[in-house]
């Protein structure tokens, strides 16, 4: 068995309005269609029939845990190539009232780090151009520097 | 803003050298590099990304945490990695799971768009493996909600 690619993440979510309105209307992904009776929603950006998936499961279930430990740290959502892109999404982060909790220069990505209503941390990132780690992988590996838009 | 593509899942793990058994020798991700000596990144085999994921090693004493991946908590579901686009591909991985003795959970038809294999990482995270058998999802984006309509049992030689 071979992986081609990452397909898609599942997520539980509280409250599916409130999570529509962050993943849809402020960051931008494109719904595709409602699903279980309304209570699930996918969005996709094309390449792939459905890249986030998200469940209603009401407000009972206990929350992302905010400490580190096994399991999901974050996933990562490209918005484009220019830092122009990346202070757009700072921009709407701020006119949305989001809180950004971190920003990072990794050298092939310039990153920003939010959260969504539910506390799962998203990273919003543009692929800093030439992609140079095309023909060499381990140039994702520089050290990570405080970013700086240019 | 607009997001153009999912591009990685960051986990963390309570054992690199375990997990790494896992993603790289069972599911077939590609290690393209390390970072320092408690991360490794990985991409599927088209390169689609600089990486797909990233798995990095918990502290010991956080490893002690319980894991989030209990179903019926905010948070994480599932993970989906795309294996091909034919039954014989979906047929072939479930054989080697099953001879790697992978905690196999469900092997399922989404509507006739995929075919997936439902499975346990080694830290209880649920990863699905798929192959897409349909491809009018790209003419019609809405076909793809008959995904969750029409979810019944798959039979697979293997």
């Amino acid at each position: 068995m071979q992986i081609k690619e990452l397909g898609h993440v599942v997520l539980w979510v509280r409250d599916l309005e409130k999570s529509v309105h962050f993943y849809r209307d402020i960051l931008g992904f494109k719904e595709v269609g409602r699903m279980r009776h309304g209570q699930s929603v996918m969005f996709s950006t094309g390449r792939s029939h459905h890249e986030l998936y998200l469940m209603s499961i009401g407000t009972d279930a206990p929350p992302v845990p905010q400490t580190r430990r096994a399991g999901m740290y974050h996933f990562g959502l490209k918005v484009g190539t220019t830092d122009d892109e990346l202070k757009e999404a700072i921009a709407t982060c701020a006119n949305s009232g989001m809180e950004i909790v971190g920003a990072s220069d990794h050298g092939v990505t310039h990153s920003l780090y939010i959260k969504d209503p539910d506390g799962n941390e998203v990273e919003l990132y543009i692929d800093v151009q030439p992609e140079l780690w095309r023909d060499d992988p381990t140039v994702a590996l520089v050290p990570t520097k405080q970013l700086v838009l240019s | 803003m607009e997001i153009k593509e999912l591009g990685h899942v960051v986990l963390g793990v309570r054992d690199l050298e375990r997990s790494t058994r896992f993603y790289r020798d069972v599911l077939g991700l590609r290690c393209v590099a390390s970072l320092r000596d408690n991360g490794l990144f990985f991409t599927g085999v088209e390169g689609r990304s600089h990486h797909e994921l990233l798995l990095l090693q918990v502290n010991p004493a956080d490893a002690a945490a319980p894991s989030p991946a209990a179903q019926g908590r905010l948070g994480l579901r599932h993970i989906a990695f795309k294996i091909g686009s034919t039954d014989a591909e979906l047929d072939q991985a479930l054989g080697e799971l099953k001879q790697a003795d992978a905690t196999i959970t469900d092997v399922v038809n989404h509507g006739d768009v995929t075919h997936s294999i439902y499975l346990k990482d080694p830290d209880g995270n649920t990863v699905e493996v798929y192959v897409d058998i349909d491809q009018a999802w790209r003419q019609d984006p809405a076909h793809a909600g008959v995904m969750a309509t029409g979810t019944r049992p798959l039979e697979l030689k293997a």
